[in-house]
């Protein structure tokens, strides 16, 4: 359902997050900010560092 | 981003070097600077310096823009020595003040005459305790970071051409829009992440997984792709066959409506088909009697080899009875009963060591016997009812026999029948196209009995298939579960595929908050400004859309003035900006939206009154600072009027001309200041003046 609301955006985001694991959530963080320092980018290339993440968080 | 100062050094028209510090709201909300200029005197250019100093580029409003040198500056100095023009921009964010310098150093070589010797680009920024330290260590990294800020292909929405900014609302905007509003409002880094997530690094992972140097799972994974292209190979012939028995069908009833049409065969032709009806009949028929034959076959069938059990059963019992081992003479719990009271039922004491005591053991060891009686019994009773089931089974596989056998030789006559009839059809008495028909006919039926019995093969190999792939299947999830390192780029990969989901649920409900958001604030625009029954939108690709109701539908306007147009687009740069200030913040430790200004050159250029003051009332309420450059024409009382409260900063940019006679003054506030300046120089410039 789209949210209404700014708080209603919150609550349906929060309800996504608590779906995860806590590593998966480190994985989230990781990724949506590597992505963001990249965002200026057309072809970011991020593949690695994210692998970097991936192989750090799940072990 | 707040702009806080720019430095222009003989930048175009500005000599020498001007600077002009900008509002910022700090003062009781005046977040608007103003800058007067006549035409000719560098409103253009100074939009550009902001530009040309964060990207070293300039719009394409800007004529002759490899000519950046100011014309008094170049005309003083010597040939063969350097001329250098320079802006420098502060500006705050978040993580402190940082101050961009961009110069650019010619060698003059002639009277008009220049060669470029360099470009340099310096980034500093104050950290909090005062110290203004360099910025990475390579020009290119400081052009990476200052696009971190504000990346360069978005720059058209913060710095703009006031007179064209309906080129924002135009179809051919449509892309620059959409990665503008993902952009700026963070919804591309969740596209991103759930793209690279999805695809390269999955790729990867598996592709890790592959080359563990487990040369059995790799075998196994080839051994399956094989398979899967073997399954594509079998559907498509089983696919084909089934066409071909499709046509051949069409075929044969095309020739046996020939058939019925031929008057000698109409009655042949019409038996046959009943006999083929009675077939089918029987042939259904058959199917159940055979389905309910195996139902009952799996259900009882053991019956049919259980003679022997129920005889030994019954001799067992018949022994029993015979040694009087059943039916037992005494009950266990009587006796233990005697033994716990340690008294007889004639009152006599029984007490251990007693001859009636041991007495009493010796029966209650043989009282075991009774529980068997108990079970012979039951037995006994069960061996009756099976023999009575096996019966009925008996009698009932010899009644499915009986009419499986009817039904058999019954479609066996029909069969027969249709043989003759198929020859009487075929017989040369009937002419010789009757003959050629049946013929055909016969061709037909046999190629498609051929191509029924390619598809129940086709079946088989495609379930054959769907056998080996299931375990190899089973085989690869075992494999790899064996292999620790494959078992854990197993959990990293599902891992990966939990969070792409995640990141895209996420995604998907900011993309929806962002356009409703946007959506709301550009209607509420809109409807404030407008003087037509439009309604503005934007769509779910982030599309500006004028509609208005026709018949009671929404219906694109088309058509729209420039003027209308320009208010869509600065209600929409407007709306852009307060939503990335609404979003500021950090999400999943990203720091998410962020301060704008908008840079607007003439922005009230081509716009009605009406249209003036409201866009010069709410433009300063959406962003965080404005600057605006306008000439005494744009400058009117309406818009005066509503930005007057916002005003922190205000300048003209005082042209000087050769002409005599030129002179201009300009009324601000209440006061007249120069506008024009005639001067006994040949080479014009510019002054900024704080008014």
């Amino acid at each position: 359902m789209a949210p209404q609301s700014r708080e209603q955006l919150k609550e349906q985001v929060r309800a996504v997050l608590l779906a995860l694991t806590e590593p998966e959530r480190k994985l989230l963080s990781a990724v949506l900010k590597l992505e963001a320092e990249n965002l200026y980018l057309e072809r970011p290339r991020v593949k690695e560092d994210i692998i970097t993440e991936v192989r750090k968080v799940i072990v | 981003m707040k702009l806080v100062s720019l430095s222009i050094t003989n930048f175009r028209q500005f000599y020498s070097e001007q600077s002009c510090e900008f509002a910022t709201g700090s003062e009781g909300g005046r977040v608007v600077t103003v800058f007067h200029g006549y035409n000719g005197s560098g409103k253009t250019a100074l939009l550009n310096a902001f530009v040309w100093c964060l990207y070293g580029e300039t719009t394409k409003d800007l004529e002759a823009p490899d000519k950046l040198e100011n014309e008094a500056a170049l005309a003083e100095a010597p040939v063969g020595s350097e001329v250098s023009v320079s802006a420098c921009l502060v500006f705050d964010r978040p993580d402190g003040r940082y101050r961009i310098r961009r110069t650019r150093v010619s060698v003059k070589e002639g009277v008009s005459q220049i060669r470029r010797k360099s470009e340099s680009l310096d980034l500093f920024r104050t950290n909090e305790s005062g110290e203004m330290v360099s910025v990475e260590d390579t020009e290119a990294k400081r052009q990476k970071r200052i696009e971190q800020f504000l990346p360069r292909s978005l720059y058209p929405f913060f710095f703009f051409n006031g007179e064209r900014v309906e080129r924002i609302a135009s179809p051919d905007a449509y892309d620059s829009v959409e990665l503008g509003v993902k952009t700026l409002l963070d919804i591309a880094i969740y596209e991103r992440g759930e793209k690279h997530l999805r695809t390269q690094v999955e790729r990867e992972l598996t592709a890790s997984l592959q080359q563990l140097g487990d040369v059995e799972l790799q075998r196994v994974a080839k051994e399956l792709e094989d398979l899967d292209e073997k399954k594509e190979a079998i559907e498509e012939r089983l696919a084909n066959h089934q066409t071909n028995v499709q046509e051949l069908g069409v075929d044969i009833g095309i020739i046996e409506g020939k058939q019925e049409k031929i008057q000698e065969l109409a009655e042949l032709a019409k038996e046959r088909e009943r006999l083929r009806e009675d077939e089918r009949k029987l042939g259904v028929e058959l199917i159940d009697v055979q389905k309910r034959f195996s139902m009952v076959l799996s259900k009882n069938g053991y019956l049919a080899f259980s003679e022997g059990v129920l005889s030994e059963t019954e001799r067992l019992i018949l022994d029993a009875r015979r040694r009087g081992d059943i039916p037992a003479k005494i009950k266990p719990q009587f006796v233990n009963d005697l033994l716990s009271s340690k008294i007889c039922i004639c009152g006599t004491e029984i007490l251990p060591g007693t001859a009636g005591y041991d007495c009493l053991v010796k029966w209650r060891d043989q009282t075991g016997l009774a529980d068997l009686e108990e079970q012979l019994s039951y037995t006994a009773a069960a061996v009756g009812r099976l023999r009575e089931r096996r019966n009925d089974y008996r009698s009932a596989v010899e009644q499915f026999c009986k009419d499986i056998d009817r039904l058999l030789r019954a479609r066996q006559a029909v069969k027969s029948s249709l043989a003759v009839i198929d020859e009487k059809l075929g017989d040369p008495s009937h002419g010789e196209d009757a003959a050629r028909l049946q013929e055909h006919l016969r061709k037909l039926q046999r190629d498609r009995e051929q191509e029924k019995a390619e598809i129940i093969v086709a079946k088989r190999d495609l379930d054959a298939n769907e056998e080996a792939q299931a375990a190899v299947k089973k085989k690869i999830r075992t494999l790899q579960t064996q292999s620790e390192k494959g078992a854990l780029i197993k959990r990293q990969l599902e891992a990966v595929d939990h969070v792409a989901d995640a990141i895209a649920a996420i995604g998907k409900l900011q993309k929806e908050d962002v356009r409703r958001s946007l959506d709301e604030s550009i209607r509420l625009i809109w409807n404030d400004a407008a003087i037509k029954q439009y309604t503005a939108s934007v769509t779910e690709d982030y599309r500006l859309l004028l509609s208005k109701q026709i018949a009671g539908n929404d219906t694109p306007v088309v058509g729209a003035s420039t003027g209308e147009k320009q208010v869509l687009a600065l209600s929409f740069v407007g709306s852009l900006v307060k939503k990335a200030r609404e979003n500021f913040g950090k999400v999943h430790g990203v720091q998410v939206g962020g301060y704008y200004p908008l840079v607007m050159d003439s922005p009230f250029g081509s716009l009605e009154d009406d249209y003036r003051a409201k866009v010069a009332d709410w433009v300063p309420r959406l962003a965080d600072q404005v600057i605006v450059l306008v000439s005494k024409s744009q400058w009117r009382a309406e818009v005066e009027g509503a930005m007057k409260d916002r005003i922190g900063k205000e300048y003209v940019l005082e042209l000087h001309t050769s002409k005599e006679g030129s002179n201009r003054d300009i009324e601000i506030r209440g006061v007249k200041v120069p506008y024009v300046v005639s001067e006994n120089d040949p080479n014009e410039k510019t002054i900024i003046r704080e008014v």
